[in-house]
């Protein structure tokens, strides 16, 4: 990660190499490594028949230091604009490393791979061979850019502009398109996508509305809010418990569920909203764990730890998507199709992919409204909208409502799918994954928000396999954005208003 | 005359530090109204004391008629008051264009357009800008749109702290022009904060001087401008 940091950072005005500088500097790095290393995984508890033993990898941290030192070593030399052997070295051992690797993956055998890679971890050994390609890119983009004047270089940045604008323009409708067909491709090709697909993409499908929802919030509005979860567990609750309670469906309790939040919303922001900044971040957050133990506590209720199960399935218009049955019409049964339980997941896909839209074209919409214009203002800049009428106590109250209100459906939508719900589903850590969805999106992109969930929901899922990994994963995802992109995925901004009609002609 | 804005006995504190000790201040329609004073004087406080923020300690703000002493800001610039606050706070993040429109959050929305090209005649760079992020403009752009945001309220009464501040002669002398335009020909009541009293006193119908959190001085534009008084400390070595 340390390499990173330095390869983005601008290229130090002096060109002068001092070898014991950099081999410094390397030293030190390796240090960190060294010792974070063998903290993290110099030491593994395997289990043995009878009991625990403790085993050393101090080899694989040696390694790890000496590869930490040598990449180090190689940013420095980059640093110092001595592009032309690290170009030759490390695309040298990028090619060695990925071919090898290839060939052994595609055989399936481990052959020499084993003398030149010291994890034994298939994983490390293609982060190396990234680390590799990655130090061979950055040393092939400085030479291209070396000969350049600035002005050259600004004009190829102004293009990449423009270029990136119409790529947004194009990605939503492109992701729309392919939300649309992508649970068809369970039947056309089911071993692309099989069932455990959908389900991911179900789940990042819940994770992105439940991104735009908070994103009115922290990214429309400026209100950093730390315990949006509670939001998605009152609508899960009140779904479950009205099901409960009062025999009613899914779509009669969805819109309750919505305004259940979203009255939790106002609850919640009524004596808070006068605090700024970090304070309001610290009261919702508060107020998030609350909910959970009180949702925790009040057993005769909400079920206590225990949870509520037998949450009732979504109906199409009333028809259920249960076993064909004499007396009663299902889904399957009207259609003459055979039973099959997958054909509910693609229902649910759909359901959760059209609330999801319903978020997005309601952001999308009030965004052009004189309450989204409002959100905006008192963002930027919240004495100067006070003074032009902008009422910010109220607000602000919508935006949290607005906000609570689509959490609640998220929620409703994730107790039907699941049929059960429990405080633990509630945690602190959902909260802080959706904040992350949309910070890393880029506040207040929405299109941000997807790629975001797509990389932080979708990847560790479809990468289970990489158990611990995928967390580093994770973590290694979100410092890459921050260094390369710290405002965000994306994050350009679209005016609300476009070109004075009477302004054509006229442009700058 | 009607007095459209009359401050009396006005105090305001900062915590305990009283920023203004009993300040009387009256602005008639149709008349523009100056007040200098040095560094720290009060001006600005006086200025957002008048719109609700910070909240009036002692004493009274009537305006139109109206006593706004414990009126939020938000419901005192419904009554047809609008500023052009000190460091300009227009909208960084946003265009030229959606600043005006903020600035429009109280007025009809038929009028829009109308006013938008108004703005747009009296400040021919916006419109070049109006796709432009309002932090990117330069410092001239930003007072010009800080007015002609505050303009499209309609405001009857405008208060402006210091819009030549930092600028070029020759743009100061534009923004000048463009407030007595707005005096003569709309027939706005204006309410002028500057340091650069010369200018604005020879604008001005009537002037005060604040010093301390106190008005010391008060007369036409021409009495300031002959006061030994103001010469000696707001004109010497300027002007
Ligand atoms: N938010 C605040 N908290 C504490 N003290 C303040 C605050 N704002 C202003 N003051 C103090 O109140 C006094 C008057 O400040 P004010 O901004 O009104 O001066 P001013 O006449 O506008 O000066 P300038 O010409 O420099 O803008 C100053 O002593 C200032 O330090
Ligand atoms: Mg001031």
């Amino acid at each position: 990660m340390a390499e990173a940091a330095a390869a983005a950072a601008p290229a130090a005005p002096s060109r002068s190499f001092d070898a014991r500088a950099a081999l410094i500097e390397s030293a030190k790095v390796a240090f960190v490594v060294l010792v974070l290393a063998a903290t993290m995984v110099g030491v593994e508890i395997a289990d043995v028949t009878g009991g625990h033993e403790v085993r050393t990898r101090f080899g694989q941290v040696a390694a790890a230091a000496g590869v930490a030192f040598a990449a180090r070593y190689v940013l420095v030399l980059l640093r110092h604009g001595r592009h032309g052997p690290v170009l030759v070295g490390a695309g040298a051992i990028a090619a060695l490393l990925i071919g090898v690797l290839a060939v052994e993956w595609a055989t399936g055998q481990r052959t020499i791979g084993r003398y030149l890679l010291p994890f034994e971890n298939p994983v490390m050994d293609w982060v190396l061979a990234a680390i590799a390609l990655f130090l061979f890119g950055r040393a092939a983009q400085l030479r291209r850019l070396e000969g350049r004047t600035a002005s050259a270089t600004e004009a190829s940045e102004a293009r990449w502009g423009d270029r990136g604008r119409w790529l947004i323009r194009w990605l939503g409708p492109a992701f729309f398109g392919f939300g649309l067909v992508f649970p068809f491709l369970f039947f056309i090709a089911p071993d692309i996508v099989d069932r455990r697909m959908l389900d991911i993409a179900v789940l990042v499908l819940t994770y992105i509305m439940l991104g735009w929802g908070l994103n009115i919030v922290v990214g429309l509005a400026g209100l950093l809010d730390l315990g949006y979860v509670a939001f998605f567990a009152v609508g899960a609750y009140s779904y479950a418990l009205l099901a409960d309670n009062f025999s009613l469906g899914f779509w009669i309790c969805l819109p309750f569920a919505g305004i259940m939040s979203a009255f939790a919303g106002i609850l919640l922001g009524f004596p808070v909203l006068r605090l700024r900044g970090d304070y309001l971040a610290i009261v919702t957050l508060g107020f998030g764990e609350m909910i959970r133990i009180i949702l925790l506590n009040w057993q005769a209720f909400t079920g206590g730890p225990n949870g509520l199960s037998g949450i009732p399935r979504p109906t199409l218009f009333g028809i259920p998507f249960e076993e064909p049955d004499e007396d009663k019409l299902t889904f399957h049964g009207l259609l003459g199709l055979e039973f099959d339980t997958s054909h509910r997941i693609v229902f649910m896909y759909f359901l959760i992919f059209a609330l999801a839209m319903l978020t997005n074209a309601f952001t999308q919409r009030i965004r052009r409204l004189p309450v989204g214009r409002a959100w905006e203002a008192l963002r930027e800049d919240e004495i100067a909208s006070r003074s032009l009428g902008i009422n910010p106590t109220n607000t602000k109250l919508t935006a949290f409502a607005i906000g609570a209100m689509f959490a609640g459906f998220a929620g409703s939508f994730a107790g039907t799918r699941l049929g059960f719900i429990a405080p633990e589903m509630f945690t602190f850590l959902e909260s802080a994954v959706i904040v992350a969805i949309v910070v890393l999106g880029g506040f207040g992109s929405q299109l941000g928000v997807v790629l975001a969930a797509i990389l932080l929901i979708g990847l560790p899922e479809v990468f289970r396999e990489l158990k611990d990994f995928r967390m580093v994963a994770f973590g290694l995802a979100m410092v890459g954005i921050m260094l390369w992109r710290p405002s965000g995925l994306i994050s350009h901004r679209d005016p609300t208003i476009r070109l004075h009609p009477a302004g054509r002609g006229g442009g700058s | 005359m009607t007095s459209m804005l009359e401050v009396a006995g006005l105090h305001t504190f900062y915590g305990n530090i009283e920023a203004l000790k009993g300040v009387d201040v009256a602005v008639n329609e149709g008349e523009i109204v100056t007040l200098i004073g040095s560094n720290g004087a009060g001006k600005t406080t006086l200025l957002n004391t008048i719109c609700g923020n910070p909240r009036v300690a002692r004493g009274r703000v009537v305006l139109f008629g109206q006593d706004v002493s414990s009126r939020e800001t938000y419901d005192i610039v419904r009554l047809g008051i609008s500023q052009v606050p000190e460091g300009r706070r227009i909208f960084p993040g946003m265009t030229v264009l959606e600043n005006l429109q903020l600035g429009a959050t109280l007025s009809d929305p038929a009028h829009f357009q109308s006013d938008v090209d108004m703005a747009f005649a009296m400040f021919p760079i916006l419109k070049q800008r109006q796709g432009q992020r309002g932090g990117t403009l330069s410092g001239g752009e930003q007072q010009m749109l800080a007015i002609a945001r505050a303009l499209m309220s309609r405001p009857r009464i405008l208060l402006l702290d210091e819009p030549s501040l930092g600028l070029a002669p020759m743009i100061v002398k534009q923004i000048f022009a463009v407030i007595r335009e707005l005096n003569q020909a709309r027939k706005m009541t204006i309410f002028l904060v500057e340091q650069n009293a010369y200018h604005a006193l020879r604008l001005a119908h009537r002037g005060y001087v604040l010093a301390n959190g106190k008005v010391v001085l008060a007369g036409t534009g021409a009495e300031l401008l002959a006061s030994p008084e103001v010469r000696k400390a707001y004109l010497e070595g300027g002007a």
